[in-house]
Parts: structure tokens; sequence; C-alpha cells
């Protein structure tokens, strides 16, 4: 069951008050779908990286609840196993690696998707936490387990280019 | 509620660059396109993620085996190592090296007759509304003891590979059986001269003698030969070919039976309206059997999208009765090779008449707009992407043979990127994608017509008694399909079946560690009651199948590697060499306790900068005060006691494992395959178990073990009075009744 009172209004996935892992579930698992969808320039493997750093979330609940932020555990997670997962499709069975149709639905497939996917993936999961999570640095930082110097030196890199990219400068 | 990840304010000073104008811009667009990502269905994904948690804590646990549980508590990459799959997707790897296990308790072997056994009394159930439930109440749940019989019916017995649908149903106080047969399909004994030339010769001379009867036996030959798939490109590649040789229709035969026992069964005559491997979906009220088809203009099966959903249902099974549920017409506009569908996605029926569920999609595919020789160009990339925005589309193309970098910190480069845009591709712009993966619910009286009607749920039907009962996260009856009420299940877990009981309901509920639980109890008052069930092991998962009867099944196991030495394993020992320190981790254990202690050495100077041991362990959190699970969980992090400084950081890869016998020998598990050899996997066949609500009282029933390709699996399983019956693949079927 998904009772939403286990979570406070602030939304804010620190103030899981019970730790029940379907609650935390449904609050978050839109926005870790759309972030490991960005992330990711697709879809598909963005939602298949989703369920599966959620079902790792869950086999250790007890532990990950108790994390300041258990969905930028379930983030990195998913990160790190969809690009696992891209490197052995890749190398065993091109034909039928990452989809041949990349699963993109509209303008950001011409603009901001080839844009995001130009940056190095270091660049483009600081930029995802960053500007769609809202996430600050620190928390990038320990979301992603790197100094939140190094997150400033990549968001500052990968703003740049990105402006450019889409003649936003 | 959806965003909740998302932080509703800034919560810290950021640089000034992240906060400019410019930020705010690829702030705007990032959000905007993350809008338009399809997140998918979240009841559906979260189902998901119970469900692999639970395939991997029964596989897991499975392997390991209770004794050897302890080893777990210090040395989960040992486990990981031991279970892990080509894959990964099953791999515990991630599992920290302090993340204690989770044991399920012992459970019954099932050999034992099931004996009369009263209700578990644990203490309260709270429903999803805050309504209090009780689970164990004054009225006692009884499994009754069983006795079962194999019962082979002449009429239908048959060789398993040969049959199609199987469908076993309660109708009128009885057991309807309806089975599809079908022979091999039948070749021409030889094929025209103009047919035969187009095949290569080695082909040819394969046959001197004309073909085979059939074409199992053709391909028989063709793979000896090595040359099936050579053949199977010219039928794919030739429809005049592939008409030739399928000229011949296979005998597809539709065997129905009755019997009011289950062991006498007789022929009855039936007339279906349309033949049953086009049925969406069957089922049986009191008398009345009823179909469920995707109708379309022209003959079943045909290509595009149904034009009605049409419900058929009969008291004889020579009358029938249609209902039609008109579905809108695909969209003329199909310039964008656009596919459109719409299909029966949920159905449930009672006596007063039927609730169903249709869904539809619509998807334009790129692939499909690109010129000839792009598409050509696309296909023999092997890797490439494709995407289609307002401007039109792009095609990167990768390639395939490209070194992947290890470190999976750069994706590789397209090696060209193609741009078409939709004036070039003779289109005024993008598919509008209005419409798409939409749902609809209409309901009707048996004999009226059927009128949609709103709905927020999933879809999944069943019917119980009078109800029409609507699973997923938020349960739910209702007795006419508009007015809804929602059910007050148990909230240990999600509701994943129901069926009809003497009582009124028993709901099938999956917990997060993947076990299933039964209650029974009264759908409108949700007066559940803990249904115990001796011999049925409490890790198998289960759903409901016919009437008043669940299914359960274990995931047999895949033997991946041989034996588990871990099982006669009194211990472990870890080690690694990282960064100019050696680790060693050695835990011992026995039945009843287990040990651990580790050192970390640094090698030029051989100090031990670090050391712990530890007795009893009993948590995770109690485990070493100076080694930490890394942020991810790949690896470990050694702490300087006196600073609290990182010493090292090491790599589960890194490590080495090692099992130690109880003779002090010790077995090599390291990695015991090459990197990227395919492993040997062999899986069990799942067992299964029938619990069934006779008018006796409750009975179980564990099934067996599938063997191999030869034998047989359940296709279906009701309950009428005192019987309960389970039909088989093989045409035979096993009664249980109370002893």
């Amino acid at each position: 069951m998904t009772e939403d009172a286990t979570v406070t209004s602030t939304g804010d996935s620190r103030m899981l008050v019970d730790g029940s892992f379907d609650a935390f579930f449904a609050a978050n698992h839109a926005s870790v779908v759309r972030a490991l969808g960005l992330a990711l320039g697709n879809d598909e493997l963005g939602r298949d990286a989703a369920s599966e750093g959620f079902a790792r979330a869950l086999q250790r609940w007890g532990k990950v609840s108790r994390y300041d932020n258990p969905a930028g555990w379930v983030y990195r997670v998913g990160l790190n196993w969809a690009r696992s997962r891209r490197r052995k499709t890749f190398r065993e069975s091109p034909l039928t690696a990452a989809p041949r149709t990349a699963v993109a639905a509209n303008e950001r497939d011409l603009r901001l998707v080839p844009a995001l996917q130009r940056l190095s993936a270091d660049h483009r999961d600081v930029v995802v936490a960053k500007f769609y999570l809202d996430w600050s640095e620190q928390r990038i930082a320990d979301a992603l387990d790197i100094r939140p110097g190094t997150v400033k030196s990549r968001l500052s890199r990968a703003l740049q280019r990105l402006a450019d990219d889409l003649g936003t400068a | 509620m959806d965003d909740d990840i998302r932080n509703p304010e800034t919560d810290s000073p950021d640089t000034p660059d992240t906060d400019g104008p410019t930020a705010q811009a690829v702030r705007d667009e990032i959000v905007a396109a993350a809008d338009t990502i399809d997140v998918g269905d979240a009841t559906t994904m979260l189902a998901t993620v119970h469900s692999t948690v639970g395939r991997r804590r029964r596989r897991r646990n499975a392997i390991v085996g209770v004794a050897a549980a302890g080893v777990l508590i210090a040395s989960g990459v040992v486990v990981a190592n031991l279970v892990g799959g080509d894959d990964g997707d099953d791999l515990i790897v991630s599992a920290p090296a302090t993340e204690a296990p989770t044991t399920e308790p012992d459970v019954d072997d099932g050999e034992e007759a099931p004996s009369v056994t009263s209700v578990d009394d644990t203490g309260e159930v709270h429903g999803s509304d805050g309504v209090e439930v009780t689970a164990g109440d004054s009225v006692p749940v009884r499994v009754v003891p069983a006795s079962a019989e194999d019962i082979v019916d002449s009429g239908l017995t048959v060789e398993a590979a040969n049959v199609g649908q199987t469908h076993l149903l309660a109708w009128q106080d009885g057991f309807l059986s309806i089975r599809t047969t079908f022979e091999p399909q039948p070749l021409p004994a030889e094929l025209p001269p103009e047919i035969a030339e187009q095949f290569p010769p080695e082909v040819v001379d394969l046959f001197p003698d004309g073909l085979p009867p059939t074409i199992d036996e053709a391909i028989q030959v063709l793979q000896e030969a090595d040359l099936l798939d050579e053949v199977s490109q010219v039928l794919a590649d030739n429809q005049d070919i592939y008409d030739a040789v399928y000229a011949e229709e296979a005998v597809v035969d539709t065997t129905v039976r009755f019997s009011t026992d289950g062991r006498e069964w007789s022929d009855i005559t039936a007339d279906f309206p349309v033949a049953d491997n086009y049925w969406s979906h069957v089922s049986t009220t009191t008398d009345r059997m009823v179909i469920g088809v995707e109708s379309y203009d022209d003959e079943p099966g045909t290509p595009g999208s149904p034009r009605a959903i049409d419900v058929y249902s009969s008291t004889d099974l020579v009358e029938w009765e249609l209902q039609q549920i008109p579905l809108a017409s695909p969209p003329a506009n199909d310039e964008y090779g656009s596919q459109f569908s719409t299909y029966l996605s949920g159905f449930a029926a009672t006596d007063t008449g039927f609730i169903a569920s249709t869904g539809s999609s619509f998807s334009a595919d790129p692939f499909e707009l690109l010129p000839p020789d792009v598409r050509d160009q696309v296909e023999n990339s092997g890797y490439n992407s494709i995407g289609w925005g307002d401007d039109g589309i792009t095609v990167e193309i990768f390639d395939d043979t490209a070194e992947i970098p290890d470190n999976g910190e750069s994706n590789p480069e397209p090696i060209e990127v193609l741009t078409f845009t939709w004036e070039e591709l003779g289109l005024e712009g993008p598919p509008d994608e209005d419409g798409r993966d939409s749902r609809a619910t209409y309901v009707s009286t048996w004999g009226g017509q059927p009128t949609e009607v709103e709905s927020s749920g999933p879809g999944w039907f069943i019917g119980v008694g009078d109800h029409f009962v609507e699973l997923g996260p938020e349960p739910r009856r209702s007795t006419n399909g508009i007015d809804w009420t929602p059910i007050a299940a148990p909230d240990d877990g999600l509701v994943n079946g129901i069926v009809e009981t003497s009582r009124g309901a028993a709901l099938l509920v999956g917990d997060e560690l993947g076990r299933s639980t039964i209650y029974e109890g009264d759908l409108e008052a949700g007066d559940w009651s803990l249904i115990e069930v001796p011999g049925l092991p409490d890790n198998v998962g289960g759903q409901s199948w016919g009437r008043s009867v669940f299914l359960f099944q274990d995931f047999g196991e895949s033997d991946t590697f041989g034996p588990d030495p871990s099982l006669d394993a009194v211990g472990t020992i870890q080690r690694a060499e990282v960064d100019g320190y050696r680790y060693e981790l050695v835990v011992t254990h026995t039945a009843d306790e287990y040990g651990a202690s580790y050192t970390v050495t640094d090698i030029e100077s051989g100090e031990v900068v670090v050391t712990e041991s530890a007795d009893g362990l009993s948590d995770e959190d109690d485990s070493f005060e100076f080694v930490q699970d890394g942020f991810g969980s790949d690896q470990l992090r050694i702490l300087d006691p006196a600073t609290g400084d990182v010493v090292v950081d090491i790599p589960f890869d890194a490590m080495t494992q090692e099992l130690i016998n109880a003779d002090g020998t010790t077995v090599d598990v390291t990695e015991p395959r090459a990197a990227d050899a395919v492993p040997d996997t062999e899986f069990a066949e799942p067992n299964h178990w029938v619990l069934a609500n006779l008018d006796a009282g409750w009975v179980v029933e564990e099934l067996g073990r599938i063997q191999g390709g030869e034998g047989r699996w359940p296709m279906g399983a009701v309950v009428v009075d005192d019987i309960a019956l389970v039909a088989w693949s093989d045409g035979t079927f096993t009664r249980i009744t109370p002893s």
C-alpha cells in the first residue's frame, strides 16, 4: 500500500517518517525515472535503471532508509547499473544493444538530448541532479560520492558547454 | 508528490553561474524535457521491484542455506560470486560486506500429510483505509487433510508437444475442459520446380527423395546440416516460397469434455463462435460461459487494430449471445508509420454482468520514415540511435566494433550523424501523439448494452461471487462496476490475487520479501483471518487461478557453477591487496554462532594498520567499527582508528574469496569463470502447490516438479463443491478431495 501519510508535506525524502519503502517509492518514482531518463538519454533504460535502483534499495531498506538522501542512492545505483549494462550489452551483442530507437519524444531530441549526450557521463549526472532535481552542490556531492568542489567544477564546465550548444549563453 | 526527490527550494548557496540567467535557461529546458518522459506505470514498477527482491532473496537463501548464514555477515561478496548469473540481474554484487543477511525460517519439506491446524493468532492487522481488522479472530481457519489422485482421461490425453490452449472451468456444477491440439505442420510432398530452385543447391541435396511429411522433421535435417538459418532467411525474404512451404494447413482440433466428479469425462456438444486460439478472455459464471475476443473487420488475427471487443456468452455452449463494445477507429493519417492498437486488457464476469477494460497504444516509428538506403544503413550498422523532434529526425550511427572504455565514464561518439527535416521526408511536421496509451472501462448486464464508465484503477478485474474486484495497490469492489468501495485489506503487502470462498473471499498478499500470505474473510466486512498452510513453504509466489484456487510455485534454482561448496563450508576468507595494503577477513561459523576478524597491513612495513575482531554479531550496524561499505556498496572503506581518516578503499572486485572446509582446507571461489564466459546455467523446474477452498475447508497439495521437456505443467485449476481439479498439459488431471 502506498500511504502518503508517511511523507511530510515538504516532499523532502530526508523527511521520511517511518521509512516505509512503498511510500518512499510512491514519492520518488516519477522524479527518479525522469532523472535517470535524462542522464542516460533513454527513457526505457531510465525506467529499467530506476526499477533496479529501487529493487536494490528495497533489498537493504533498513540501511538505505537511514541515509540522508535515499533517492540519491537510488539515482546513483541506477546510473551505475545502466552504464554497466550498456557497456556489457554493447560489447556482447551490438545488434540488440541499447534500443535501436532511443526513446525520445519531442523537441528535446534535437536540442537538449543531443546536448546532454555530448557531455561526459560525469557532467551529465551532475547537471541532471542540479537542474532537474534541484539539489544543492553538497547534496549532489553526497549522492554521487564526489567532493563539492568537483561538483562545482563539473557544473561550471557542463553549463558552459550546454549554453553553447543550446544557444542560451 | 511525484516530484518528491526534487528539492522544493535551494538548500544551499551555489555559485552565481548556476543560478544565473544562463543556468535558468538550461534549467527550463531540462525540466520541460523531463516532463515529456514517460515514467511508466508506478504500480507495475513497484510490483516488479517487490517480486525482483523476493526472487533474489529466495535464491540467495536457497544457495547459502540457513547453516551458512553467518558467513554473509561479513562476506556478502562470497554470495555474490556464488549466485552470480551472466547478466548481473541477480547479482548481489552491491551487497555491502557488512550487510546482515535475510534468513528465512526453516520450512516444512511438504512431504507430511497436511494436518488440522488452527489459525495463527498474532495480533492486529489494519486495513488500508484505517479500519482495524483482525487476523486470527474467533473464527478458526483450518486446513483439512486431503488426498490426491491422478486422473487420466483417454479422451484428452495427448502428447504434450501437441497441446495448444487448455481451459479448465467450473461450469454448471461440473468441470468443463476445452483443449486444443494440433498436428505438426504438414509439408507438400514436393515443391514446384520454380520454388525449389530458389533454395541453395546444398539445401535441395538434403532431400533427394522429396520433403519429409512434417516441417518438424525438415527442421531437424536442416539443423543437423547447419542450414536452418539460411533456409529461414530464404522463407522470410520470399513470400512465394513461404506460401508454397506452408500450403497445407495443419490440423487443429478442439475437444470439449465435461465431468461432474473429475473422474468420468464425456464429450459434450459445443459450437464456439470464434476459434479458441483467438480468445482473449474466457471465464464462467454459475451457468454461463463467457468469451471475450478482439474483433476485426477481417479474419481474427488480421494485423491492425480491432474494431470492437466482442463478448459472447452461452448457457449451453451452442447458442451464443453477443454483446459488442465498439472501439474507436484507428487514425486515418498513417503517413508516420504509426502503430495503433486496442486490446482487451482486463475482464471479469459475475452472474449479473461483466466489466471489461481496454488499452490503446499509438506510436509512430521514425525508422519507417527514413529513406530506404538510410534504413539499410541503420540496420546494417548494428548500433544506432534514432530520435525525432519538431524539426525532423536525427540518426546517430556508432561503430559497433569500438572498444568501450571500462570505466564507463564516457559514452561512445557516433561515427556518423544524419539529420532529416520533416520537409525532406515529405511531411508537415512531427506526428501528433494525442490519444497515445489510453485506457477505457466498460460495464454491462447480461443482455444489456455495454457502456463506458469512469475508472482510475489499473483495470485488473476478477469476479468474486457477486462482486467485481479490482486489484492493485488500492483494491476495491463493486457489484455494478460503477459504484466502488475500497477493500479493507491487510496492510502487510500488495494484494496479488483473490478468489471466492465459502466465507466470501480469500486474499493473496505478497510482502516485500516475496512471501505470500493468505487471508480469508468477508469482502464487505473485511474481517480477514490469516490462514496458515502446513506444507507450503513461505517463500513461494502465488496467484489466483480458477474458482477458489490459488496456485503457488517456487522459482527453481540455477546451478550456475556446479554444486555449491558453501553449503559444507565452516567459514570464509576474503583477501585483497590495494594501494600498498593487504586486507584479510576471516569469518568462521557454526550453526549457532560465528566470529569474524580482519586485518589491514601495510605491505612495505609489515605494520598492522587496522584490525578488529567480533563474535556473535547480530546486526549490521554492530559490525566492525572502522569498516564502511562505500556509498553505492561497491567497496569497503577502511578507516584509521585514531584519526577516522580513510586508510584505503578496497573494491569488492579486487577481493579473492575462499571457503574454509571443516578439515581446514580452503576452496577458492573467486571468479570461477572467465570474465566474459557464458555460465553453464541449468534451471531446475519449479515446484507447484495448490491451495483450494472446498466445501469441507482449505486443502493444500504439493504437485511436484516438472520433469524436463517431456513432463507436464499445470494449465488450469478450479474447485467444484468438494473437489479441486488441476489440469495438466498432457491431458491428465490431479484430483484433490478431503481425506
